[in-house]
């Protein structure tokens, strides 16, 4: 690049005004993003001219910088925000650059780049000229200003300019440079008048309860603060739908601004899903004459609030938005970001206010020959020919990512209107972007040519879209054998006799074993008279017994409905009754849970009588007396799921369907006889099915799981040694599995379905396995519906459809959407179950036919929400209903509602899922107070554990909209209620486990009586809780023991029972923080315990880890160090491998001060630096602060008070008392009433108060025998005021330190100052002196 | 019973040491606890009673000690005669290559209820720890000393 060049035009001091409050919004938003260019205007073109021309414009140029302020005005922070300065001399910027030997690709990526180099708003000029040159005559010219300084007409009116003198003829009109200079002041005046009142409620009126944002369904994860990236893509209306735009725009009484908007409002609608849609549009913001001329940034937005009823005509649509243009424009002298800043909307830093698209229409009548100028795709022979030099459009992608979308509109080429559509890169990708264009050209093309019908009745996809989506949701078409599922398995066992068949309870069943028991199972159910068209109940825990009944029902012709013995009685009672079940299948171990007035034949004795059940042998044809095989078209099963009702409801699935399934998903995953695949599903989860059924149409094994669903360690343990090759489970399962610390098996294939894929998981999983697929069906359409291989970096779709299957997208009007528009997905084919048992009026809803769509073909609603993406890949988006997945579980929250509505006292009932929680929100009714841990164990009688909310909160009411509808998004942020009064941890393991509580459940502090699952902990949460168990002691404790043992006073004894084999360092985290900083490290008072520090934890700033040292002893008999001196040794040890090397931040309470000063010493003596001793009410360890000797009654009371203090409470055995009870009484009497009062654990015994006061005496005996010689180090003494012992103004630590010696007087007296309220002053002060403390 | 043992080295010969450590006249010297030593009957040797104050844990202890073994340069051991408690106690002198000391301190002694509530593992530890400091000191002291002439 060539030098700058620059004339200087005049030299004077700046002259101040103020800012618009328009250019504020953007210096705010240069503030946050200084290298945004999503701002930068621009004008470019082709120039062939001789040297004369340049020498010209630079002197027209410099004429205008003279003669108007705005052209020389830059930004500069204030005392209330920006300030503008008006420069009496500034430099052009003129920026050269030879571009011959660059092609037109790289010279127009140049193009690009320079004119996205970000402004220093704080130096005019805020506009530059990029010159390239081309050739001996040619150049291309681009002229970049930063919008803050000035706005599209007023660069428009500059070009004007400078070609009316660079032709020497008279100007169009006055500039005026000026005026701009009193805009800001007009306007605050303005705002502080009444009539911007009225306005302002007019526009609170106008836009209160408008949707706080629109979803525009983008194709990446939308980032937390937006980049002002962008991209833009060009789109053309024939003249003929232009024309039609003019005609009806006429009928109307419309512009063909609003005509253009409606359309886009539909379009917006469609990619919303929402009705209304809150679209910016820019106003000139020349309202007063005065601004007609003037050069500034006076753009305004303003914000039209669209409402699309595709009930209506576009020709109704048109004369509401018209309404609601005027509507908007009423505001536009109300500048954008002061209407944002008052009417303070609901914010989301990751998008702009108020809206999220834009739609903006500029015709600049004045340069109506270089309108081509302006557009990406200008016409190519667009030339003009100013003062000699011949102009060409270069266009050139500008105000990129301002918001998610921003269509432009108002040029034309060849009589149709043109335009650009801008995308925000963040989420959209360009296939997407050019897709959105060329549908909105099509719904343009719709909607004008049929204006007077429902916009419902138009259709949607143009021949290409539809036949790419046919393409992309037609399954392959197999046919299906006409059999039945044990039909294909008999055949196989026949086959293959001997080979295995199912691996459970430790032992192998063969197929021809399978087979018999089968037989047995068939024989028994037709001997119960239970055939074709009945349902058989099947109550079995898991096991090949199970697997024997399933298909021994269904060989009998009738079909199962499973039983899960984990679900609550009444909900097993009532799978029972509604699906009219003629027999249970059963075992007598699970006899308490039967459902009643149901014959039961138990498994155990049909399989016990069946000859030969064991060892090799052929298999038999099925018995002929007796037999009525069931056709493909009988029911296989009824599985219940989840129902908005409150009762669960079941789906009829026939043999057809499961055989499409069966055998579709053998031909995706090439499933073979070698393959094993380890079923861990519960049998009442449809895709236990696949588990089952799969490797037995394949001739593979079926490795049955046994263990709890929730114990990640275990089923880590059994993938590795079952030998599965495949294995089947939610993303829940998986993520578990990663928590348990399961790192992947490279011979095993997963299939990963039941709710979504998050992509963090598929990195995870997909480098670790041998394949993984997602998979994805409704329990309605058989298990699953598509499948596919994951490829990470690709991002996680749906997969294809599985044989014989048909996706369609569909609209709420039943029409196929658009790529990159989601709609409902709609499922057919040979998946379909038959419906739901019993349930006429629920199957209509559900199971449709005659959608426009597909009118012939029977299709179900799943109500999930997708979409195709531009390239073919199917993406989920969420439900369209109050259904929702929660760790794999499908849960209607009508459901969870009802229940607790139906429960005595309760009002009003909101379930809802917060941070992969299910929270229930009650209202008692008047005069009856709720118990949230009553309230669950109500539920669990009826609900299933998955359904049974893991908070229930309690509120006086629920937050309504104005339309008295219930504002699920306003309810409050659950915070657990519990019926448990807050108790503090008393010990170390107990502090620990409460600092993981917190960190797992998001909470401040949790009693150590509250239960885990009550607090919102669930079997997630657990499986982490179990490896923060494992990482904190070494202690493996299966998940069930967590289950058992649901408070952290029952968790703690668990693991102190095992504890006093191991030794375990003296180090407790408090609090843990930022790697990147150090930590702080806080020794134990006398005594040894660290139960003082946690309030102080509380109040220390964020961001560091806070450890604190307790005494060895207190653990183990024996530990106890009777020195100053060993015991810093002994904890630098354990210190040092958290923070190898200084500076060191120390500090103590009482005896921990003193500590923190002899380690500090002995950290010196080693060469490392200490910037902080604190020393919290720590009297110097000198002879003058030696206490008098005591009698052992005496230091026992001393004992018992001192263990009480920081549980805020008081156990005061008087030394009188204790010394007519003798040594061995006088502990009973402290242990029985420390326990009482709950400041030693329940389970504490005597000689666990016996190590306690072994410490206390230890550290009496240590700071009795420590006199350390004054040093060079600094000190903090934080002194408490309210002490009425005197021990002087340091403590007495003046002779000790010869460093510097800082008191900070706190209040509160020895024993309170770490206790609330003072121990946040006590943090406070310390904050002070932490500092940043990098590592 | 409790036996309280440590390990501890001396920058000078066994002679020089076995002079300081072994003559219970020179215990205030180098042990803090110690608070005053008087011979009863004659020069320090085997048969030799003195009496000796501790100050430890915030009580004064008297007792009335016996000489039972005094071998310059290689062993000393002393019996309570009479106090509050029984000791016995004795130093090992081992020469190091370097003409340095090693010394062995082993301390045997029945408390019984005298430290009431304090359990024996701190009495032991308070006992060793003691010693470890002092001889620290005393080490630091013969150190510094300049060489007898």
């Amino acid at each position: 690049m060539e030098p700058l060049a620059s004339t200087l035009v005049q030299t004077r001091a700046a002259r101040v005004v103020p800012a618009s409050s328009q250019q504020v919004g953007l210096w705010f938003i240069h503030q946050a993003d200084p290298s945004c260019a999503a701002y930068h205007l621009l004008f470019a073109a082709e120039v062939v001219a001789g040297p004369e021309v340049g020498d010209r414009v630079r002197e027209v140029l410099t004429d205008l910088v003279r003669e108007h302020e705005a052209l020389r005005v830059c930004f500069r922070p204030g005392q209330d925000g920006p300030v503008q300065y008006v420069e009496h001399a500034v430099p052009l910027d003129l920026r050269h650059r030879d571009a011959r030997h660059l092609d037109p690709d790289a010279l127009r990526r140049q193009v690009r780049a320079d004119s996205r180099a970000p402004f220093d708003l704080t130096a005019a000029p805020l506009w530059r000229i990029h010159l390239y040159r081309t050739g001996e005559e040619s150049w291309v010219v681009a002229f970049v200003a930063h919008h803050i300084a000035v706005d599209f007409w007023s660069l428009a009116m500059l070009l004007a300019e400078v070609r009316s003198r660079l032709n020497g003829t008279a100007s169009l009109f006055p500039l005026d440079g000026s005026a701009f200079a009193d805009h800001a002041r007009n306007q605050s005046a303005y705002l502080a008048s009444g009539a911007a009142s009225g306005l302002l409620a007019a526009e609170a009126e106008r836009l209160a309860e408008a949707p706080s944002s629109i979803d525009l369904c983008g194709d990446r994860p939308r980032p937390p603060v937006p980049s002002h990236e962008g991209g833009s893509v060009p789109f053309t209306l024939s003249p003929a739908v232009s024309d039609g735009v003019r005609v009806l725009a006429r009928e109307t009484a419309s512009t063909r601004y609003m005509t253009l908007l409606a359309a886009y409002n539909v379009m917006l609608s469609r990619l919303s899903g929402q009705p209304e849609v809150l679209v910016g549009t820019p106003t000139s913001g020349r309202l007063q004459r005065r601004l007609r001329h003037a050069l500034g940034n006076f753009v305004n937005t303003v914000v039209v609030r669209g409402h699309v009823d595709e009930a209506s005509t576009y020709r109704e649509l048109l004369a509401a938005t018209r309404e609601r243009v005027v509507a908007a424009m009423r505001g536009q002298e109300l500048p954008f970001p002061w209407l944002v800043r008052m009417l303070a909307p609901q914010r989301d830093p990751s998008r702009t206010p108020l809206f999220q698209a834009g739609f903006a229409w500029d015709r600049l009548p004045f340069l109506a020959n270089m309108g081509q100028f302006f557009l990406l795709e200008p016409d190519p022979s667009t030339a003009v020919t100013v003062a000699g030099a011949r102009l060409r459009p270069y266009p050139v992608p500008q105000q990129e990512g301002q918001t998610d979308l921003w269509a432009e509109m108002g040029g034309e080429r060849d009589g149709g209107y043109v335009g650009v559509l801008r995308y925000n890169t963040d989420i959209f990708t360009e296939g997407t972007a050019r897709g959105l264009a060329a549908t909105f050209v099509a719904t343009v093309e719709a909607l004008v040519g049929r204006p007077d019908v429902p916009m419902r009745q138009l259709s949607r996809c143009d021949r290409q879209q539809a036949a790419a989506l046919d393409r992309w949701g037609h399954g392959p078409v197999r046919e299906l054998p006409d059999t039945t599922l044990p039909a294909l398995i008999r055949a196989q066992a026949g086959r293959t006799p001997d080979a295995t068949a199912l691996v459970a309870d430790g032992e192998q069943w063969s197929y021809a074993r399978l087979q018999r028991a089968v037989d047995a199972v068939a024989a028994a159910v037709r001997t119960a008279g239970a055939g074709p068209g009945a349902c058989v109940a099947v109550l079995a825990e898991r096991g090949a017994p199970l697997v024997a009944a399933l298909l021994g029902v269904l060989e009998a012709g009738a079909a199962y409905v499973p039983l899960d013995p984990q679900l609550p009685a009444a909900r097993l009672g009532y799978m029972a009754a509604d699906s009219g079940a003629r027999l249970l299948l059963t075992q007598e171990r699970l006899r308490a849970h039967w459902p009643a007035e149901i014959p039961a034949c138990r498994l155990d004795d049909v399989l016990a009588d069946g000859a030969g059940l064991s060892g090799h042998g052929t298999v038999r044809e099925p018995a002929a007396a007796g037999a009525h095989p069931a056709a493909s078209t009988d029911l296989a099963y009824v599985l219940y799921t989840s129902g908005s009702t409150g009762r669960p409801k079941g789906v009829a699935v026939p043999h057809r369907a499961l055989i499409n399934l069966l055998l579709s998903m053998r031909a995706e995953t090439g499933f073979s006889p070698s393959d094993g695949l380890l079923a861990v599903t519960t049998v009442s989860f449809d895709i236990a099915a696949l588990e089952l059924f799969l490797p037995l149409v394949a001739g593979g094994r079926v490795i049955m799981w046994d263990g709890a669903a929730a114990d990640g360690a275990a089923l880590a343990a059994r993938i590795a040694e079952s030998g599965a090759t495949w294995i089947q489970a939610t993303p829940t399962s998986w993520r578990m599995l990663r928590d348990a610390g399961w790192d992947g098996s490279p011979r095993l294939h997963v299939l990963c379905g039941g709710e979504e894929l998050p992509a963090e998981l598929a990195d995870f999983l997909a480098p670790r396995v041998a394949s993984l697929r997602n998979v994805y069906g409704p329990t309605e359409t058989t298990v699953w519906s598509t499948a596919g291989v994951v490829r990470p970096s690709a991002g996680v779709d749906l997969g294809s459809p599985l044989a014989n299957t048909q996706l369609l997208v569909l609209d709420g009007s039943g029409r196929r959407v658009e790529p990159g528009f989601p709609g409902e997905l709609h499922i057919g084919g040979a998946g379909l179950a038959d419906g739901y048992w019993r349930r006429q009026e629920l199957t209509a809803e559900r199971f449709v036919t005659g959608l426009p769509a597909a009118p012939d073909r029977r299709l179900y609603r799943t109500g999930d929400r997708v979409r195709w993406t531009s390239d073919g890949r199917l993406l989920y988006h969420g439900r369209l209903d109050s259904q929702v997945k929660l760790r794999g579980h499908r849960i209607e929250l009508g459901e969870v509602e009802a229940t607790f509505q139906a429960m005595d006292g309760v009002a009003a009932a909101v379930a809802v899922v917060r941070d992969d929680r299910l929270v229930a929100y009650l209202v008692a009714e008047p005069g009856v107070t709720l118990a949230p841990s009553a309230l669950r164990t109500s539920a669990a009688l009826t609900l299933p554990q998955y359904l049974v909310p893991n908070l229930v909160i309690i509120l006086p009411e629920l937050p309504r909209t104005a339309n008295h509808k219930i504002d699920r998004s306003r309810l409050p942020a659950p915070s657990p209620e519990t019926d448990v009064p807050f108790t503090q941890p008393r010990d170390a393991v107990e502090i620990t486990l409460a600092r993981v509580w917190g960190e797992l459940l998001g909470l401040p502090q949790v009693s150590i009586h509250a239960n885990f699952f009550e607090l919102g902990g669930h079997s997630l949460l657990a499986v982490q809780l179990a490896a923060a168990v494992r990482a904190e002691w070494g202690r493996e404790l299966p998940v069930s023991t967590l289950l058992t043992h649901g408070t952290i006073a029952e968790l703690a004894a668990v693991i102190r029972r095992d504890e006093q084999d191991t030794v375990r360092g003296p180090l407790v985290t408090l609090r843990r923080g930022d790697t990147a900083r150090r930590p702080l490290f806080l020794f134990h008072p006398f005594g040894g315990t660290i139960f003082c520090y946690l309030e102080l934890a509380k109040h220390l700033p964020p961001g560091r880890a806070i450890h604190a040292l307790e005494a060895p002893g207190l653990d183990r008999a024996g530990d106890a160090e009777v020195s100053v001196e060993e015991m810093a040794t002994r904890y630098l040890a354990h210190l040092r491998e958290a923070q190898p090397h200084g500076p060191y931040a120390l500090g103590g309470w009482c005896f921990g001060g003193v500590i923190a000063f002899e380690a500090a010493g002995q950290l010196h003596a080693l060469g490392e630096e200490t910037d902080l001793i604190a020393a919290i009410d720590t009297r110097a360890p000198v002879p003058a602060n030696v206490p008098e000797g005591a009698d052992d009654a005496t230091l026992l009371s001393w004992f018992a008070r001192d263990l009480a203090v920081p549980f805020g409470t008081t156990l005061d055995v008087p030394a009188e008392e204790l010394r007519s009870l003798g040594t061995d009484d006088a502990f009973d009497q402290i242990l029985a009433r420390a326990a009482a009062i709950g400041v030693l654990p329940g389970d504490s015994d005597r000689a666990q108060l016996l190590r306690y006061f072994e410490a206390y005496l230890a550290n009496g005996i240590a700071l009795q025998t420590y006199f350390p010689d004054p040093t060079a180090l600094d000190l903090l003494l934080l002194r408490a005021t309210d002490e009425p012992a005197d021990h002087g103004p340091a403590l007495g630590w003046e002779p000790l330190i010869r460093g510097s010696l800082e008191v900070v007087d706190v209040p509160g007296d020895h024993n309170s100052v770490m206790y609330p309220p003072h121990a946040a002053t006590v943090a406070a002060a310390i904050a002070q002196w932490m500092g940043e403390h990098p590592r | 019973m409790i036996r309280a043992e440590y390990r501890f080295h001396l920058p000078v010969p066994p002679e020089q040491g076995f002079d300081v450590l072994s003559d219970p006249t020179r215990d205030p010297e180098w042990q803090s606890a110690c608070a005053h030593t008087r011979l009863l009957d004659g020069a320090v040797g085997a048969g030799c009673r003195y009496e000796i104050a501790f100050q430890i844990l915030g009580r004064r202890l008297d007792f009335t000690v016996e000489i039972t073994d005094f071998i310059p340069g290689r062993h000393s051991r002393f019996v309570t005669v009479e106090g509050p408690f029984r000791y016995v106690g004795s130093y090992h002198y081992h020469r190091r290559a370097d003409g340095t000391t090693d010394v062995q301190w082993t301390f045997d002694v029945d408390p019984g209820d005298y430290f009431g509530i304090l359990p024996e593992v701190l009495l032991k530890k308070v006992l060793i720890n003691q010693v470890k400091k002092d001889s620290s000191s005393l080490s630091k002291q013969l150190a510094a000393a300049p060489p007898p002439s």
